[in-house]
């Protein structure tokens, strides 16, 4: 009997061995702790440590990559989100600040924070922080959005091109290049293209065919082309000699009264304070029926009258038929000759001219990126362009023909950023400039 | 033949089949700002549903034993949590965006698809197995096995003790000891293979008295080995329905905490 119930004590231990239940731990005691490990290993651990890489999404930009390690120079605490003041700690001083600041940006309609267009530890492109989607700003832009700005859907519903033209004495009036009654490039300043570009025209070193860049000088970047100077272009063969007899020698290139001054300095010199040998040509020589100048001068007969009579002689010459009147809108002052000459003033006035810097103000166009293009491709109607009032500015057609979105192939991006920045980049002010050492320092105490 | 995962004409496979179908095109024809991601309204969408599905998921383990429950029948619910399960293996990824990494995030997923790939075999194990351990055990338990198995050692031991000493040589050369567990039986080879050749041998030297004792002996050992092969084959097959439920179920709690802590910290930072 007893050896009956030791079997059967046997056959028990036996039957349990073959019952997972009994050789492994409960399966509810198993998902406990594996469901504790996890929460510690990674939620507990991560919060009262300073690590706390594994809640990151992903890697941080290639930008912010020296602030991987570094959770609080955004963060101002756990969970705390980040708020433009962390930003800025950073991005006050550097060329973004300024631009930060517009008004665009802080404004009544648009209160975004920075975070909501920049997204870190978004692994997936650590090359920018910024999404490209045209939709970001036609979210907002498809309507009006203040005075200055049209509604525009996207890049096939953007309108005409607009062009800053002067406008009154000082600002400048956006006209639509559609708007061919309004496009009227009043820049007080005569030029003929056409005139320009023809073959064989006379220059300083015989016949010369001008090219466009002769003229238009890209700056250092190549993005802009350079404002057009007298000095370094015009004079090249626009000299500004006043008086044949005085061969080399010209007026400069300014005011007016500037202009009338150095003539009158310049006959002075000439008439009342010269040696006989140091007069040029012409001087010299008696006309018939007067005497010598020079025997006048010698005489001390000249006056003060006959060198402003000279100058005022030259200076008409230079602003009525030479020179000046080639390039300026000249017109003459309504003063007598008497206060004119007392106050040592010029007796014309120029239109200030007004040549728009930057056409398109609202688009950053580089043409740098369109290197390969022909500049008439673009400046259509600059071979036949007679008057400086004529707008060359590209239409909108221009560039569709490169920059479409149903083209298959070879097709130039049509995003919105492709013309139009948003912060502007503003260069910072040397005396916000700073030392390696120190903005190292403050990296790492963030 | 109808199993589980076929219930009402496969209902359930279809069910998740067009939600998944669904939600993969609306995936490809999304283009939120800044690329799509769990951070995009479809992202928070399908979130949303991984969430709420491996909640569902869960509370099947309380379902299958409110035997009392009026919702649906059982076989019904293991269906949609089978291809339920399914389907989140794929619609996690779209949440995701395909984006991965070391992080609480992915590990979430990670732990998700183990219990996914377990429960698939588990379903594998009681589509196969099942039906054909019904016929092989023939309706006897463990532990009827076992008890028919020991009395039968009683009887080879008693018929040994009761035979000569050229029965106690057969039985030496005959008896395998017989101690199983859960993982010999796995294993197998608990039940070695009958010499043939040295038993008859040794038949042959008795005399016919014992000859008798010693057939006697034999019967009753290859009853023994016929239910310990049973046995150990038994024991294998359940232990195999069984086991994957040791990853399943413990790894999806250890999923749940991951999922937590990838929801609180996701929203916490957001």
């Amino acid at each position: 009997m007893a050896q009956t119930e030791d079997k059967g004590g046997d056959s028990d231990k036996t039957l349990g061995r073959l019952s997972l239940s009994t050789l492994l731990p409960s399966k509810a005691f198993l998902s406990i702790a594996l469901a504790l490990l996890v929460l510690g290993l990674f939620g507990i651990l991560p919060f009262v440590s300073s690590n706390k890489r594994t809640w990151a999404t992903g890697e941080m930009s290639r930008a912010h990559a020296m602030l991987s390690n570094n959770c609080s120079a955004c963060h101002a605490g756990d969970f705390s989100k980040i708020n433009d003041n962390a930003c800025m700690r950073c991005h006050a001083l550097t060329k973004h600040g300024e631009s930060l600041k517009d008004p665009h940006r802080r404004n009544e309609v648009f209160k975004h924070s920075c975070v909501d267009c920049h997204q870190e530890h978004d692994g997936s492109e650590p090359e920018r922080l910024s999404p490209r989607e045209s939709a970001l700003c036609t979210s907002c832009h498809a309507s009006k959005q203040g005075d200055s700005s049209l509604a525009v859907a996207s890049w096939a519903a953007h309108p005409e091109f607009r062009v800053a033209l002067p406008s009154g004495a000082h600002d400048f009036q956006l006209v639509s290049l559609a708007d061919k009654g309004k496009l009227v490039d009043e820049s007080h300043i005569k030029l003929n293209h056409k005139l320009h570009l023809k073959p064989g025209l006379r220059g300083q070193d015989g016949k010369v065919n001008l090219q466009c860049r002769d003229c238009h000088v890209s700056t250092a970047d190549g993005k802009v082309m350079q404002p057009v100077n007298m000095e370094k272009q015009c004079k090249i063969c626009h000299g500004l000699e006043f008086d044949p007899r005085l061969p080399g020698r010209e007026v400069p290139h300014g005011s007016p009264d500037l202009v009338y001054k150095f003539l009158y300095a310049e006959y002075s010199k000439l008439f009342l304070g010269a040696e006989e040998a140091t007069l040029p040509a012409g001087f010299e020589r008696s006309r018939p029926g007067q005497e010598s100048r020079l025997v006048e001068a010698s005489k001390n007969a000249f006056t003060r009258a006959s060198v402003e009579d000279e100058a005022r002689k030259a200076e008409r010459e230079l602003f009525t038929r030479t020179a000046c009147l080639l390039c300026h809108e000249t017109s003459e002052r309504s003063e007598s000759p008497e206060s004119l000459n007392s106050g040592q003033i010029s007796a014309f006035t120029i239109e200030k001219p007004r040549i728009p810097s930057t056409w398109m103000p609202k688009s950053v166009f580089s043409h740098s990126g369109h290197e390969e293009v022909m500049c008439e491709e673009c400046h259509s109607g600059v071979h036949d362009s007679t008057r400086s009032s004529d707008v060359l500015m590209p239409e909108k057609a221009v560039c569709l023909e490169c920059h479409r979105s149903d083209m298959h192939a070879g097709s130039a991006s049509t995003d919105c950023i492709t013309c139009h920045s948003y912060h502007e980049p503003q260069g910072l002010p040397a005396s916000d400039k700073r030392r390696i050492n120190e903005i190292v320092k403050e990296l790492r105490r963030q | 033949m109808e199993n589980f995962l076929g219930y009402k004409n496969r209902r359930w496979m279809w069910i998740n089949l067009a939600l998944v179908v669904l939600l993969a095109i609306l995936y490809l024809f999304d283009h939120p700002i800044g690329g799509r991601s769990g951070n995009s309204w479809l992202g928070w969408i399908y979130g949303f549903l991984a969430a709420a599905g491996i909640l569902y998921l869960m509370y099947f383990g309380v379902r299958k034993r409110s035997y009392y429950s009026t919702s649906g029948t059982v076989q019904g619910w293991l269906a949609a949590h089978v291809w339920l399960g399914v389907a989140l293996a794929i619609i996690v990824p779209l949440h995701c965006a395909f984006s991965f990494g070391i992080n609480v995030h992915t590990l979430a997923y990670v732990l998700m698809l183990v219990v996914i790939l377990s429960g698939v075999y588990g379903a594998v194990c009681y589509v196969g197995l099942a039906p054909a351990l019904r016929v092989h055990r023939g309706g006897g338990t463990f532990k009827e096995i076992l008890n028919t198995l020991r009395q039968v050692e009683r009887e080879v031991l008693a018929t040994a003790s009761a035979g000569g000493e050229g029965v106690k040589q057969l039985l030496a050369v005959a008896d395998f000891p017989f101690e199983p567990d859960v993982w010999s039986c796995r294993r197998g080879k608990l039940v070695p293979e009958p010499n043939r050749a040295r038993e008859a041998e040794i038949l042959a030297k008795l005399s016919e008295q014992e000859q008798k004792a010693g057939l006697q002996l034999l019967a009753h050992l290859a009853k023994k080995r016929q239910l310990a092969i049973q046995l150990q084959a038994d024991v294998a097959a359940v232990s195999r329905l069984q086991l994957w439920l040791y990853v399943h179920l413990p790894v999806s709690f250890a999923l749940l905490a991951a999922l937590a802590t990838h929801i609180l910290v996701v929203f916490l930072y957001r």
